[in-house]
């Protein structure tokens, strides 16, 4: 029988456009969460990093960060799925305090890619499409402009709705000073914005930013209790899934998490969704269970999503308006949640017990859901 | 240009235009999933998306082992037609080409 799993600490950087080494960045993020955890020193300590080699030329990247930590003699792993690796080292932190081997882990989770030109960091964010589909120059947001087409054709959504997403995502970035954008936008500057990969423009994507975020896991009793953890994956080639409107890994993803939970999607309070491009969030809202299916985009114009709302969804802002430093978000999702569920994030403060993470890595092939229960 | 082979006739399951390609492609690349029928799925590049809809049938062909789709259209066809009576020249270069790879491989290689 597993143990329970709790959060004893969150941490996490300004996420933005950073000066800072990488490895600074997530020492940060580290000592803020194992100054909240009144630790020192963890058991172990689990590392995210979707691709320093590339973006920094560093490697051996785990001990790298161990070492830069002063814990050059813990145990250290590495963990990367994509971009949602943040989310996976999350679950490997889970796994050994759950299972027993650990008592207290440390999960730290950063990139660090403005630095290099725009083409350069889409290029290789783009080597974790399948290899056919990218000699044909498809790009994350290439292969989301046709899932948001497919979406727009079936009449799932519409581009009003798709817009209020990144409207609402934007406000509530507004208030969170961890954020990318501080600024908000409207439904006309998102609808009107330079076309990035037809139909999805500028304002329905996250931007590249640098960040890092870290949590302290225990098996000592806190606050806040991981209720569960579920994984969902799919195809790697995006052109041979049954759908383009939903994603299998999703479904997967919530279906072990809930499970693990012992509840389903009615008792989430508020949720922290992938939102890299505006419709994954109407597109997950349904693959989770949180709204009915074909009623994303309805609850979304009607503000049922909005912070005042009935769910919540993405207060942090998002990856839309706090940013995307690749394998920090799975982690700056779950301290947002963390921070919400003990009630320390001022004017975003959402009420709820029950907070639900959802990260996607690659284009939905490694997908992973966390729910967190303030006990 | 190696040779053109016509793949067939398919359907526009979805498609954009990336106006931020990535490197080694221009900017704005079409980009398309095509099904034929049979169901096997292609990505395809293509000329043009004007009047464009998920569904419409397109024709595809390979150039260089890179899938293009084309319009089906009465005026499209023409269109087609037109290009590739202007590619006439470089499709008689392939097939001597090859005529002659062939003939050469039957030569001294032969087993």
């Amino acid at each position: 029988m597993p143990r329970s799993v709790y959060v004893a600490g969150a941490g996490m950087t300004r996420v933005g456009r950073r000066s800072e080494p990488l490895q600074e960045l997530m020492a940060d993020a580290a000592h803020g969460a194992l100054a909240e955890a009144g630790i020192e020193r963890p058991g172990m300590l689990v590392v995210a990093a979707m691709n320093p080699e590339e973006f920094l030329g560093d490697g051996n990247f785990a001990s790298n960060v161990a070492t830069y930590l002063g814990l050059a003699d813990t145990p250290t792993i590495r963990v990367e799925t994509a971009t949602s690796s943040g989310a996976a080292a999350f679950y490997a932190a889970f796994a050994q305090v759950a299972s027993g081997l650990y008592d207290s882990v440390l999960v730290v989770g950063g990139e660090k890619m403005t630095h290099l030109a725009t083409p350069k960091v889409s290029e290789i964010i783009g080597r974790s499409i399948d290899p056919y589909e990218r000699s044909y120059g498809a790009t994350m947001p290439a292969l989301a402009g046709l899932i948001t087409r497919a979406l727009l054709a079936r009449k799932l959504v519409t581009p009003r709705e798709i817009a209020q997403v990144a409207v609402k995502n934007h406000a509530n970035a507004a208030l969170n000073p961890y954020a990318h954008f501080q600024q908000a936008v409207t439904a006309e500057e998102v609808m009107e914005s330079r076309m990035v990969a037809e139909p999805l423009r500028l304002l329905h994507c996250c931007p590249i930013s640098d960040g890092a975020a870290a949590l302290v896991v225990t098996a000592e009793r806190t606050p806040v209790r991981v209720a569960g953890v579920g994984q969902g994956t799919d195809t790697l080639a995006v052109r041979h899934r049954d759908s383009l409107t939903s994603f299998k890994a999703n479904r997967m993803a919530a279906r072990a998490a809930f499970q693990m939970a012992g509840f389903g999607p009615e008792r989430v309070d508020f949720a922290e969704l992938h939102d890299a491009f505006a419709p994954f969030e109407l597109i997950s809202l349904e693959d989770i269970g949180l709204v009915p299916p074909g009623k994303a985009g309805r609850v979304t114009l009607d503000g049922e999503t909005a912070r005042d709302g009935r769910l919540p969804i993405n207060p942090s802002g998002g990856l839309k308006g706090r940013g995307h430093p690749l394998a920090a978000t799975g982690i700056a999702q779950l301290v947002e949640c963390v921070w919400q569920l003990t009630r320390r994030v001022g004017a975003r403060q959402v009420p709820g017990r029950v907070a639900l993470a959802h990260s996607i890595g690659g284009l939905a092939t490694n997908n992973w859901i966390t729910i967190l229960e303030a006990v | 240009m190696t040779p053109t082979t016509v793949a067939g006739v398919g359907e526009i399951v979805s498609f954009t235009v990336l106006h931020a390609a990535p490197e080694g492609f221009r900017s704005p690349l079409n980009i398309a999933v095509v099904e034929l029928e049979g169901g096997a799925r292609f990505v395809c590049h293509g000329a043009e998306t004007r009047g464009l809809k998920i569904g419409s049938s397109v024709a595809i062909e390979a150039i260089d082992d890179v899938y293009y789709f084309s319009h089906l259209g009465a005026l499209e066809r023409a269109r087609l037609f037109w290009r590739r009576a202007g590619h006439a020249g470089d499709r008689a270069n392939a097939i001597a080409r090859s005529l002659a790879k062939r003939v050469w491989n039957r030569g001294p290689h032969a087993s």
